[in-house]
This record gives structure tokens, C-alpha cells and sequence, in this order.
């Protein structure tokens, strides 16, 4: 378990990586956290020629908040999701779940951008990011761009990145008022990949009704799986147990496609979605009616 | 594992033949394929491809032999690779049925078998990367055979 | 004499040098100018081999030198079998080793072919990916009565068919006693254990010094001597210029007893040609197929039961997977055979077992050795019964129990030392009412699940009984000495891989010699300090190197008593050793230490007198008769989600007799160590084989071992009957954490999910198999 051999380089600033990336494209990977990245180099099933360490670069790891929107740098660690007082207030969501991403010491090395990138399909993250609708800044040497999640995931371990490019940024609009929140998955112990999970958001009327919801599923496909006709099913109705089952079921059934695994069947995963489903609906509905007027 | 699947191709049955049967042209849409030649016409093939998503990725050198060939209706080849602390098994089936005059429906099966490091490392994976290959690799096909390209040689 | 230091709960005295990165491990060792060894390795589970091209591995910068089967010339040779077939009448016993590096044909995924030796790992590894072997892909043999099938590929071919071993062992009649069963049960019962997954893994460093003609090897072995001899007759060599070193290792649960491993033999082979030490390590990946595994059995059993629950019989027929080669012969299906039988009265027994080979890693013991499989069948069958004749699940077992004045209780087949199973002692229904009494069971059964019902909660209770044969021959030594500084030496033939062994073997020497643990110095493993023994396993550490240190220490004592006698012109019933001194007792100003009297024992002037040896030393030896049984009971409450199906344990409370306990701080742990291990084999661990061989949970990302939040506090508690076996009185405790956890977990999460009637019949479970158990059976 010892990788084959490559180069490895520091640049300073984005710049140099940038251009590192541009000399070198599909051959060159970056190095962020690497706690898939190394694990995979050590097994020898990614051999790149050169490892790009953007450690150090400067100004990558933020926190803040523009225009209506929390922004979070790339190399902000998964720790740091769990953690930050902002991140808590601004996309609860994100925090709920960031202690389910592996174990702490993952998490202290771990990065969202990293992560995202790596675009595993039983991850968290990319889930969250498309249930929170962000917007992914990729840069290269000629420019950035900004990507919305849902045509940023293109697959198993596949995203709309060109390989000269960078992600640099992540975008997560605040929570809307009156929207709840809940993250549940089933994983066979802590910090393992989960068998299933779910992210749910709903957000109310002055009513009571679902104005709104989103329900999006890890280890159910090819990437993260938004479940779009469950969450039209809720829109604008009140959120009634049955309603919530219907939701589940429909979800469950056909709109996620789990392919099983050597700890579960695909059934057992299908089964798993329904009841977090109900689980998730029914808190993110109960923290939405504690935010209603 | 059995994965299999079909195409539905605008275009004569002779036509998506000649194309599935042509080492250069199929190659071309062989997701990763850096390399193929002919050993022996119409028989047996070497190359290297590139296997995987994302940045997991293994480099399989190995044969592909057909070894049935029931024009313009069936074939079966069989194909063997290794890479580092892997080895890779393939035997895939394709039956071509004319739809009309303009289009060939293609019905295909793969029994894949991977073998050594890869398949203790990448099980969970292996399912789903290897239908989504081959879904790749048929969407390919169909495109080139329905627009004519010929290899771009890239 | 004084109870300070036996039975104490004294901390362990290796673990400062451990916790501080003192303790030396193999891989520890570096040597100048040492090669780096790499194995190239099979992907295939079964494959022959068309030829293979090293050509361009040998030109990469820094390759020294690598190998081939056709390479080792006569070196090539298949390994020694271990374990001889019992002396059991009808005995079926077919061969197969395994080979250093494969020749003709592969047989498991996994199976070394070329051997690289460059100037680093990282190097030697690049130079595999330079090798082409040519394969030719066979199909694999991986189900146990698939591979028994007349048309089944045959992976020795010079055998004829798929079976290692046939093996029937009967006592009494069981189809006579049959006739008078009310009740009759009968299943198929799966069990698999996993792999042992020793935090470290193989390792195995040699160095030969030419000049002098010896060859150092440092062996992450359970069974130094063993290994020492091996390689000496391999070699040419003569024993007494091979040392073999088994350091500090990082746990060893039985795959790294004397396996004579493709690496173990061929790295010393290595170093000599080359002459240059070669070291390798095993990386994790290689672990998971090249280190042996426990796997699993299929028995079809049978047991007919009176109308009070008594057992009238059982009869069982079981296929065992041994994996491509069976290096340590029988041992663990002979265990599963013998310990079904359990702590109970059962004197119509037909069991008969068929040993597979199948195109998968090596099957020998690891901790528990297929004594599990049994206990597994038998407490399966006695919650059937005790269902279906409605009687309590503890109380079944209660009146099965063999009774303390039945001890000696001959059951009349051979066990794993070939000596004739016979438990020596034990006295069951205290261990039982005891963990009953713990564990709160009636009110638990008769106040707290009701109310937890009605809560809709899911709360199960489990007791399970076993025994474990332990402590077996041939036999272990040990030689005492005390140092001109006082401080006592304590040498061994057995290895260390965690049991604590620097403590409790300090603490029997103690006990003689008066001197705190802490003055004592307990070396093991190393061939050159200590020549005879057999090693550690099967829980015979403490019985059988144990009483050897205290057979060697009495003669010690002897010898310290009557040279203080001459000294004191006093009568030896009149002195005492304690703190490290002689004392005349009354005069507590006459003392003498150890030390001083080590110096008189070995004078500058003056003689010895004929007949006596110079210094206070002396070397013993211990074999007993047969082994020691000991026997516990497990107990747990767990909850389970029925949503999700996930576990929570609740408690859990081992109650357990291992005889006399020299140190109840190290039992605790054994204990703990064994139920994690257990806790894992039930719910979490599973070698997942696909149809063709392959392994596919091959990392730890996958493979799932209990972490600290799914082992739960574990209560302990002690019986204590002696075994007449040996002086000391004590039974082994390395596996009795291990061995009962799988049918503990199948009773106790039947009892949990009460609402759905459903049986569990195999081992391991997860949470997605549970759900797939209770829906098949209408849940």
C-alpha cells in the first residue's frame, strides 16, 4: 500500500495553481484534505503525475456572509461546518449533518470543496448542497464561473469541473423564515459510509401549509437523488401523517434507485428511505411551525 | 455480475454492424481507450484502457477475442485484462434486430467479473460503474453510427 | 505463605514501556543495509499459470533481485502440516499445504507468485506493476456443497474431489434415544466467523551474519520455537544457529501461530542468498487475504428432547471451509464437534463432519477456533425447545447442566489434543444463578419488558452457557534465576502479543520468591534465551507456562531456603522471603536480600559442593494430562429499532470460571477483548465472497469491527472451581469472551422483536440481514 510515484508541488496562491493545473490538466490532482484522495493514491487505483497541495494558499477557507447568502470557501474544513456559530444560524441544515460526515479526526482534515468535488455518491455533502441549492465558483487560469449544484453533480464521482479547473467557492442562500429542517441517516456504525439518508426542508405558509419542500437522498443513485415528485406532493397542503407517508413511499419506491452494497440489499435501502423519510418530514415540519407567526 | 442493456439505433442494420465490428470504430467509444490493434482480423484485438470514474481510475492491458461472429445478427467476444493487483474477465453478447429500414435495435449483455484489489476495494462501486460504462459506451456508439462520424483520431 | 501478588488486581508491568513507543515491534527493526520485500499476488481465486515475465521488474533502478516458484529450486516445498489427524477410526484426511510461492495454478485470491526485493518498499511495489503473468482463469470453488458436488471443479486435483477431512465421532446412540423424544427439532444452522484483524499485522525481518553461520529472524509468531525449528531444517541449518525473536506484537488470536506463512519461509531463504537483511511487513490489504481466517459452517442438526427439556441427544452433520490449503489440520472443526456438546448431559451424540476445500484464504484457528460454530447450534436448539415446550429459557439450560459430582465427565471423543474430552471440573448452576441474580432476570422478564412492550419499545434479554476446553500440552518451560542485584529473570519459550504475560507470570514468581512484581523481568519469544516450548494458543498461556514458571520458582525457593539455612545456621521452617529478603522470623534485624545470596551461590573462591549447581536458578517444565474446561455464562438486553433495525446493548455481564485467577485486572481485559471480538463476529464483521473467490470487503472501510460505541460496558464476574489438572489450579480465559456472543445475540434480539415470530439461524447478522430474517418469516 505505497502510491506510485509522483510530484508534488505548493503553490502559494491560486494563481500558481491555476496555472499548474492548466499545464498539466487530467494528469495533476489537487490535494485538500485527502482523505480520499490519499487512501486511493496508496492503493494505487488514482496514480496522478503530480499532487497540487493547495494547503497553503491563502483566503480559501472562509466563512462570511454576501449578499443574502453564506459563502464558504473550498478548504474549509468539515469540522469547521460542524462547528462555526454562522454556518449554525444561516444553514442549520449543513450543521445538523456535518457531525455525520466520518469520524472528527475525517472531519478536522476534510474539506467541503474536497468533498464536493470528489462527488461520492454515499457522501454528504453533495446532498446538503443540493438540498440547500447552492452555487459552486469554479476558477481556471482564463476565469470563474459560477455552477449551480444540481448541473455540478454529473454522476459517480463525476462533476461539471473541466480538469484545469478549481473549485474555489461554495454559495448557500440563508434559510428561508419558516422552514425546518432535519438531516437523518442509517449508517451501520458512526461515521460510516450510510446504508441511506436523507435531507428535508420545508418551508410553511402563513397557514400552516408546505410552501415548499425538498427532499434529497445519499447512497440512492448515481449522486445525490432529489426527490422532486415526493416534494410536489406536498406542495401547498398541509403536511398530514398520510400526506407524509405518501411522500415517503413515493420517494422510496421510485424515485431513488439504491443498487445495495456488501452490508445491505437494495430493498433493505428502499425500506430505510421510507422511514427516514417520515422521520425527516416530521421534524423539518415541527421546526417550521416553531418559526411560524 | 450480469449487467446488460439496450439501444435503440437510427440506422440499417448492415450499417450498425459494420460499425460494432470495426476494432477502430468501436474503440473510439470505449470510455478510456488509449490503445487497439489488430492481432488478427476480425478475431483478436490487444489494447490498453483507462477503467473508471472521476479520478479512480485502473489501467487494464489485455485481449479481446470474438468468438462467435453470426453476421449480421450476433457476437460474442471475450475479453481479459490485468491491471496492478487486478484482473478484469469480460464476456459480452450483442444481438442486433432490425426494427425497420432505418433503425436496429441493439440487445446486449456483459458478465463482468473483477478480480484482486479492485474488487475488495471498489465493491459498492462496481455495479453501478460498470452499467453506467457501458450505458457510455452504446449512447456513444449510437451517436456515431446515426451521425456518421468517422473516428476523430483523438 | 502470603497472598500479596497472586489473585492480585496488579496493573501491568509492560505497559509503561508500551504506552511511552518503548516496546519493540518487528517493524521497528531496521537494519543497515536491509532489502524491502514485496509480493506480487493473485487476483484470481483459481487460475493456472501460463508463465510469467519478471524481465522488466528486474531492470527498474533499485530492484535487487526477484523470484519465482522455478526460482526456489528445492527450497520449493509445501509446508508442514501442523496438526495430525486425530486417532479417529474412519478417518478421512487428505493432505494439502500451502506452497511458498504458487506454481502451476493459483488456489485463493491472494496467493503469492513472484517475490521483489529492492532497495524500499515503495520500490519493490512499482516492480510489480512491471511483472506479466500469464493467467488462464479456472472456475472457483466457494460454496460448501456446491464444491461437494459430483461435478464440481476440483482445486487438488491429485485428490479427486473438494474434501479435506471426513470425521464422525459418536457417543452413545442417538437414533435409539430418538424413540423416546416428545419433542424433536431440527435446522440448518450457518455460522461464519471472521478475521482476527490484530491491529498489526505479519511481519517478519531476517538477518544472516555468514561469518558466523546464524540466522536472526524476527517473527510476529505465537510460536517462536516452532518457527525456529521449521526454518532450521528448511535451511540446512543447525537449530542452534537460528534465533527466532517474537517481539511485542500487536495482537495475535491464533492466525499467527506457527503457520510457516509463504513470507515466514521464504524472507529468512531471502536474506541468506542475497546476504542482506530482508524485512517485510504486511500491509493491510494483504492481511485481509494472505493472513488465515476462522469462516464458516453449515451444520444440519438434530436434537430430540423429553418432556421436561432434557436432552436426549443430538445428532449433527456439518460441513467445515478450510479454505485452499489446511496447514493446521483439524482443529477447529474438531473444536466446533467437541464444544456443541457444552456444559450439558447429553449421552447419545452423532456428529459428523466434512472439511472442505474451496478456492478462498486458509482456514486455521482464530480465537474461540470453531468453538463458537458449536455453542452456536447447541444454544440455538435448547431456545427452540425451550419455546416450543414452554419452559424458561434459563431454566432449559438448568436442567440440563452436568453436576458438580458428575467430574470428572467423560464424553467419550477425542478433542483437539486427541486426549479423550473429558471436563475436569466445573459446577455450572452457581455461574448461572449468579449472572440470573446480576442481570436482573425475572424481574426484567416478569416487570420491565412488559412495561417497555406497552411502550412499544423493543427490549430483548439473552442467557447463553459454554464451556472452552483450554490449557492443552504438550508442554511449556521456564527457567527462574535471581540476579546478583536481586532483581529476578523469568524466561520462556511462549510469545507475547497482549495478554499481559510480563504481569501475571511476574505475579506466580512473586508469590514464591517474596519479591515484588516489579523486581521481576519476564522474557518471552526469543529462542536463544529460552530453547524448548510449544507457544501460545488455545488459551494455554497462564495453565501451561504458568505452572512451569511456578514449578521452576518452588525450586528456586528451595534452593534460596536452604543455602539462607547454612547462612543463618537457622532451620529453613524458620525463615520467611518477603521484599526481597530472607528473614529469620523473630529477628527481624537477621535478613539477607536475594541478591546477596545469588553471590554466595556463586562464589570467587572456595567450591561448590558436588551435587549442587552454582547460583540460585533452576529450569522446569509443566505438561498436563489433558485440558483444563473452563465454562461461563453471557448475558445481555438490548434494544432494537425495528424501523431501521439498528442495535443498542443495553448491558452486558460475562459470569465466568477459569479456575484460580492470577490477575482478575487481565482476566477483566481477556474478557473485554474477547466479547468486543464476539460483538463483531455476531453483528458487524462478515468476508463477504462473491460467486468467483473474490473478497469484497477487503478494507477496513468495509470489513466493520465493533469501534468503543458499539461495545458496551461489560460487567464481570467469577466463579472459581480448581483444576485438579495442574497446581496452580488455573483454567484458560484467552477466548471465552469470543466464543457464546452469536447465539446470545440471536435469542436476545428474537426476545426484542417479540411481535414478529421469526428464528435466527445463522451468524453474522446486520441490520439489513435482520430485516431480510424478520420479513421472510412474515414479519
Amino acid at each position: 500500500m505505497k502510491p506510485a510515484p509522483f510530484d508534488y508541488r505548493v503553490p502559494d496562491s491560486i494563481e500558481q495553481a491555476l496555472a499548474l493545473m492548466r499545464e498539466h490538466g487530467d494528469e495533476a490532482k489537487i490535494l485538500a484534505g485527502g482523505q480520499s484522495l490519499v487512501p486511493a493514491m496508496n492503493f494505487r487505483i488514482v496514480q496522478p503525475s503530480l499532487l497540487v497541495d493547495i494547503n497553503r494558499i491563502p483566503g480559501l477557507d472562509h466563512v462570511r456572509e454576501e449578499g443574502g447568502a453564506l459563502r464558504l470557501g473550498a478548504m474549509t474544513r468539515e469540522r469547521q461546518l460542524e462547528l462555526d456559530p454562522q454556518v449554525a444560524e444561516r444553514a442549520p441544515l449543513l450543521a445538523e449533518a456535518a457531525p455525520f460526515i466520518a469520524h472528527p479526526q475525517i472531519r478536522n482534515r476534510g474539506t467541503l470543496g474536497g468533498s464536493l468535488v470528489n462527488a461520492d455518491p454515499a457522501a454528504e455533502l453533495p446532498v446538503l448542497m443540493l438540498a440547500l441549492e447552492a452555487r459552486l465558483k469554479a476558477r481556471n487560469a482564463a476565469g470563474e464561473r459560477w455552477v449551480a449544484s444540481e448541473a455540478f453533480f454529473a454522476g459517480m464521482f463525476t462533476t461539471a469541473l473541466a480538469p484545469d479547473e478549481i473549485l474555489v467557492e461554495i454559495e448557500i442562500p440563508f434559510m428561508p423564515p419558516r422552514t425546518g429542517w432535519s438531516f437523518v441517516e442509517v449508517a451501520p456504525r458512526a461515521g460510516d459510509y450510510a446504508l441511506m439518508g436523507v435531507a428535508a426542508l420545508v418551508t410553511l405558509d402563513g397557514s400552516g401549509a408546505c410552501r415548499r419542500a425538498k427532499l434529497v437522498y445519499l447512497n440512492a443513485g448515481d449522486g445525490p437523488v432529489d426527490a422532486k415528485e415526493a416534494a410536489r406532493l406536498l406542495d401547498g397542503e398541509k403536511l398530514t401523517n398520510g400526506l407524509i407517508v405518501a411522500a415517503a413511499e413515493l420517494a422510496g419506491e421510485k424515485e431513488i434507485t439504491p443498487y445495495g452494497n456488501v452490508h445491505t440489499s437494495p430493498e433493505f435501502q428502499r425500506h430505510l428511505a421510507k422511514a427516514l423519510t417520515k422521520k425527516a418530514l416530521n421534524q423539518a415540519k415541527q421546526r417550521a411551525e416553531v418559526n411560524l407567526p | 455480475m450480469l449487467i446488460k442493456g439496450s439501444v435503440m439505433i437510427h440506422a440499417p442494420q448492415k450499417k450498425v454492424w459494420d460499425f460494432l465490428t470495426d476494432p477502430d470504430q468501436i474503440g473510439q467509444c470505449v470510455p478510456g481507450m488509449e490503445k487497439i490493434e489488430t492481432i488478427e482480423p476480425m478475431k483478436k484485438f490487444r489494447g490498453i484502457v483507462l477503467v473508471g470514474l472521476g479520478s479512480v481510475k485502473a489501467r487494464f492491458s489485455g485481449d479481446v477475442e470474438i468468438v462467435e461472429l453470426d453476421e449480421p445478427v450476433r457476437a460474442k467476444l471475450k475479453a481479459h485484462g490485468t491491471a496492478t493487483g487486478s484482473a478484469a474477465d469480460v464476456v459480452s453478447e450483442m444481438r442486433l434486430s432490425r426494427e425497420d429500414d432505418h433503425a436496429t435495435r441493439v440487445d446486449w449483455t456483459a458478465d463482468i467479473n473483477v478480480s484482486g484489489q479492485l474488487a475488495s476495494l471498489a465493491s459498492r462501486l462496481m455495479a453501478p460503474v460498470t452499467q453506467k460504462l457501458a450505458n457510455i459506451f452504446y449512447d456513444e456508439v449510437r451517436k456515431r453510427v446515426e451521425t456518421g462520424d468517422r473516428p476523430s483520431g483523438k | 505463605m502470603t497472598t500479596r501478588y497472586f489473585g492480585e488486581r496488579i496493573k501491568r508491568n509492560e505497559d509503561p514501556r508500551l504506552l511511552t513507543g518503548q516496546g519493540l515491534y518487528v517493524d521497528d527493526v531496521d537494519l543497515p543495509d536491509m532489502l524491502h520485500a514485496a509480493f506480487l499476488r493473485s487476483p484470481y481465486a483459481h487460475a493456472r499459470i501460463n508463465g510469467i515475465d519478471a524481465s522488466q521488474a528486474l531492470k527498474r533502478e533499485g530492484v535487487v533481485a526477484v523470484y519465482t516458484a522455478s526460482d526456489l529450486g528445492d527450497y520449493w516445498q509445501p509446508g508442514p502440516l501442523l496438526v495430525s489427524p486425530p486417532p479417529v477410526e474412519g478417518i478421512v484426511f487428505n493432505e494439502k499445504t500451502q506452497v511458498p510461492l504458487a506454481k502451476d495454478k493459483v488456489k485463493f485470491a491472494g496467493e503469492p507468485i513472484v517475490m521483489v526485493l529492492a532497495e524500499s518498499r515503495y520500490i519493490a511495489e512499482d516492480a510489480l506493476a512491471d511483472i506479466q503473468v500469464g493467467y488462464e482463469p479456472l472456475a472457483s470453488v466457494v460454496d460448501l456443497e456446491l464444491a461437494l458436488a459430483s461435478d464440481s471443479i476440483v482445486i487438488h486435483e491429485e485428490i479427486g474431489s473438494n474434501v479435506a477431512a471426513h470425521v464422525v465421532q459418536t457417543k452413545g446412540d442417538y437414533e435409539s434415544a430418538k424413540k423416546d423424544a416428545v419433542y424433536v427439532i431440527k435446522r440448518r444452522f450457518s455460522y461464519e466467523h471472521g478475521c482476527a484483524a490484530a491491529i498489526e499485522n505479519r511481519g517478519i525481518v531476517a538477518q544472516w551474519d555468514r561469518r558466523a553461520g546464524r540466522l536472526t529472524v524476527w517473527d510476529t509468531t505465537q510460536a517462536p520455537v516452532f518457527i525456529r525449528n521449521g526454518l532450521a531444517g528448511m535451511l540446512g541449518l543447525s537449530e542452534r544457529n537460528v534465533r527466532v525473536i517474537a517481539p511485542f506484537i500487536g495482537g495475535g488470536f491464533g492466525p499467527k501461530i506457527m503457520m510457516f506463512y509463504q513470507e515466514e519461509v521464504l524472507v529468512p531463504w531471502a536474506a541468506m542468498k542475497l546476504n542482506r537483511p530482508v524485512k517485510w511487513i504486511e500491509d493491510r490489504a494483504e492481511n485481509f487475504v494472505a493472513t488465515t481466517h476462522e469462516r464458516g459452517q453449515i451444520h444440519e442438526a438434530e436434537a430430540a428432547f423429553d418432556k421436561d427439556g432434557r436432552i436426549l441427544g443430538v445428532h449433527d452433520v456439518f460441513l467445515h471451509d478450510t479454505g485452499a490449503y489446511a496447514p493446521y489440520g483439524l482443529t477447529v472443526p474438531l473444536n466446533a464437534q467437541c464444544t456443541l456438546l457444552g456444559p450439558y448431559e447429553i449421552t447419545n451424540y452423532y456428529s459428523q463432519f466434512t472439511a472442505v476445500f474451496t478456492n478462498k484464504t486458509i482456514v486455521t484457528p482464530y480465537r474461540g477456533a470453531g468453538r463458537q460454530h458449536g455453542v452456536f447450534v447447541i444454544e440455538r436448539m435448547l431456545d427452540l425447545a425451550a419455546k416450543e415446550l414452554n419452559i424458561d429459557r434459563a431454566e432449559i439450560r438448568r436442567r440440563n447442566f452436568i453436576q458438580p459430582d458428575q467430574f470428572p465427565y467423560n464424553n467419550e471423543i477425542i478433542y483437539q489434543d486427541f486426549a479423550p474430552l473429558v471436563y475436569d471440573s466445573g459446577n455450572y448452576e452457581p455461574l448461572l444463578d449468579e449472572a440470573l441474580e446480576r442481570i436482573g432476570y425475572h424481574k426484567f422478564v416478569n416487570e420491565t419488558q412488559p412495561k417497555l412492550r406497552a411502550e412499544g419499545k423493543h427490549v430483548g434479554i439473552g442467557v447463553v452457557a459454554y464451556v472452552e476446553g483450554t490449557g492443552i500440552g504438550p508442554y511449556e518451560g521456564a527457567k527462574v534465576q535471581v540476579m546478583g542485584s536481586g532483581r529476578v529473570s523469568v524466561v520462556t519459550g511462549v510469545g507475547t502479543q497482549g495478554q499481559g504475560h510480563f504481569t501475571s507470570y511476574a505475579q506466580i514468581v512473586a508469590e514464591q520468591l517474596g519479591v515484588s512484581v516489579d523486581q521481576i523481568d519476564v522474557v518471552t519469544g526469543d529462542t536463544d534465551q529460552f530453547y524448548w516450548g510449544a507457544g501460545t494458543f488455545a488459551s494455554r498461556g497462564a495453565v501451561v507456562a504458568g505452572n512451569a514458571i511456578n514449578e521452576a520458582a518452588k525450586v528456586v525457593r528451595r534452593k534460596i531456603l536452604k543455602l539462607a539455612s547454612e547462612h543463618f545456621n537457622a532451620p529453613e521452617e524458620e525463615l520467611e522471603l518477603a521484599d526481597g529478603l530472607v528473614k529469620v522470623q523473630d529477628l527481624p534485624r537477621l535478613s539477607i536480600s536475594l541478591g546477596e545470596l545469588a553471590n554466595m551461590a556463586n562464589p570467587m573462591r572456595g567450591a561448590v559442593k558436588p551435587g549442587a549447581e552454582p547460583g540460585l536458578e533452576a529450569t522446569e517444565y509443566f505438561g498436563p494430562e489433558r485440558g483444563a474446561t473452563a465454562s461461563g455464562i453471557h448475558a445481555m438486553i438490548l434494544e432494537v429499532n425495528p424501523d431501521t433495525m439498528q442495535i443498542k446493548i443495553q448491558k452486558y455481564l460475562v459470569v465466568h470460571d477459569c479456575g484460580k485467577v492470577i490477575n482478575p485486572l487481565i482476566l477483566d481485559g481477556q474478557i473485554h477483548g474477547g466479547v468486543a471480538q464476539g460483538i463483531g463476529n455476531a453483528f458487524y464483521e462478515r468476508l463477504a465472497y462473491d460467486e468467483n473467490g473474490q473478497l469484497l470487503n477487503g478494507t477496513f472501510m468495509d470489513y466493520h469491527l465493533p469501534t468503543s460505541l458499539d461495545v458496551p460496558r461489560i460487567e464481570t464476574a467469577h466463579g472459581e472451581t480448581l483444576s485438579p489438572l495442574n497446581p496452580l489450579g488455573v483454567k484458560g480465559a484467552g477466548e471465552a469472551g469470543a466464543i457464546p456472543v452469536g447465539p446470545l445475540f440471536a435469542q436476545a434480539l428474537e426476545d426484542a422483536l417479540y411481535d414478529v415470530d421469526f428464528e435466527i439461524l445463522e451468524i453474522p447478522l446486520n441490520s439489513s440481514r435482520l430485516w431480510e430474517i424478520t420479513r421472510a418469516n412474515g414479519g
